[in-house]
């Protein structure tokens, strides 16, 4: 245990030291926050802003206060009484709507004007016509290729073999391989 | 809840002051003991009794800046539990913080005062990042490694910053006449 007295000296430095150590296990981030935070406090507290500010909203509330004292806000007006409602014949009568044509749902148009009328019936989408040729390829994307196709080679009729399907075989051949 | 208010509870003798406390610097304390004990049972052991201290030592004492009061006594009370603890190679990392400052600071335990006091003035004369990593390294007692990462810095870079700075120390204590 070599040393550690000098390790506990390590205890008596100033305290200051130690507070700004503390900082070591800040996450760079919040210590990061916290710089720039006071130094915009300090910036702000330290500018003629801040006294140009607090001016500004005095005179301001003052010069607020003035006005409404100026417009009666204060003070309710002498003599006003609230109008008497009083019922009339005309109160009594259910309101009558003028008959208006109502126009039906489906005819809404954005761009619908007074005298304009919007055909109601829905258009059928127009088709473009393509005309195709008689080989049923498109025009202009060229013929159809030509593919040579050999022509059958007839199946010779041997008598004593199936005829009917199957590779077609040559008859020099020994059908049964492995027998003479 | 500020500092001063805490102080204030101290003061008071109510027992609200110690439950702050820990909500506040409980995890710093924590963090201290924890590096320098490696056990989180006897860390928290000393974290409470450095409560109980604070609640002693308060009045009279008003510390200027709590974490580092707090931290101070943590500090010392880990440092006495590892001598009582000790044993080979119990945590290595810790060893080679001792043996590397037993190479600059004499080793004399009644010069501790004076010592931490040259320290203290040595260290508010170098740069912040060597000073951060001085008293993370010799006061928290972190790994390089960890510092490293805190800090944002290669591990090689840390270890050679320190040793500068040890050697820079180990001079500035020899002027002063208490070098090794």
């Amino acid at each position: 245990m070599k040393g550690i007295t000098a390790f506990t000296c390590i205890s008596d430095v100033d305290e200051s030291l130690i507070a700004e150590s503390l900082s070591i296990f800040e996450s760079p981030y919040v210590a990061a926050i916290k710089a720039y935070r006071s130094e915009r406090r300090r910036a702000f507290f330290q500018s003629p802003l801040w006294a140009a500010m607090i001016c500004a909203v005095v005179s301001l509330s003052i010069l607020s206060a003035i006005v409404m004292a100026g417009n009666g806000v204060f003070t309710p007006p002498a003599n006003t009484t609230p109008p008497e409602i009083t019922a009339t014949e005309t109160d009594t009568e259910e309101p009558t709507e003028p008959e208006t044509e109502r126009r039906p749902a489906s005819t809404y148009h954005s761009d619908w004007q007074v005298g304009t009328p919007v055909d109601p019936t829905p258009q059928p989408p127009t088709v473009p016509e393509v005309t195709i040729d008689w080989n049923g390829f498109l025009p202009g994307y060229g013929s159809p290729p030509t593919i040579d196709i050999e022509p059958t080679v007839p199946r010779p009729n041997i008598p004593g073999q199936n005829n009917s399907s199957g590779p077609i075989r040559n008859p020099n051949l020994n059908p049964n391989p492995g027998f003479p | 809840m500020q500092d001063n208010e805490i102080i204030e509870l101290y003061f008071a003798r109510d027992e609200q002051a110690i439950v702050e406390t820990d909500k506040m610097y409980g995890a710093a304390c924590m963090r201290v003991s924890l590096n320098i004990l490696n056990s989180r049972s006897d860390a928290e052991e000393c974290v409470n009794d450095t409560y109980l201290k604070a609640w002693n030592s308060i009045p009279p004492q008003r510390p200027n800046i709590l974490k580092a009061f707090l931290c101070r006594i943590t500090r010392n009370l880990s440092l006495t539990r590892y001598r009582h603890l000790h044993r080979a190679g119990r945590n290595i990392d810790l060893e080679v913080s001792f043996e590397e400052l037993e190479a600059c600071i004499p080793v004399p335990e009644e010069q501790s005062t004076l010592l931490a006091g040259y320290i203290s003035d040595f260290l508010k004369r170098e740069d912040k990042q060597d000073r951060l990593l001085f008293m993370g390294r010799y006061f928290h007692a972190c790994s390089a490694k960890e510092l490293a990462q805190r800090l944002g810095m290669s591990e090689s870079n840390v270890n050679v910053r320190l040793y500068r700075t040890r050697e820079r120390l180990r001079t500035y204590l020899l002027e002063r006449g208490c070098g090794v």
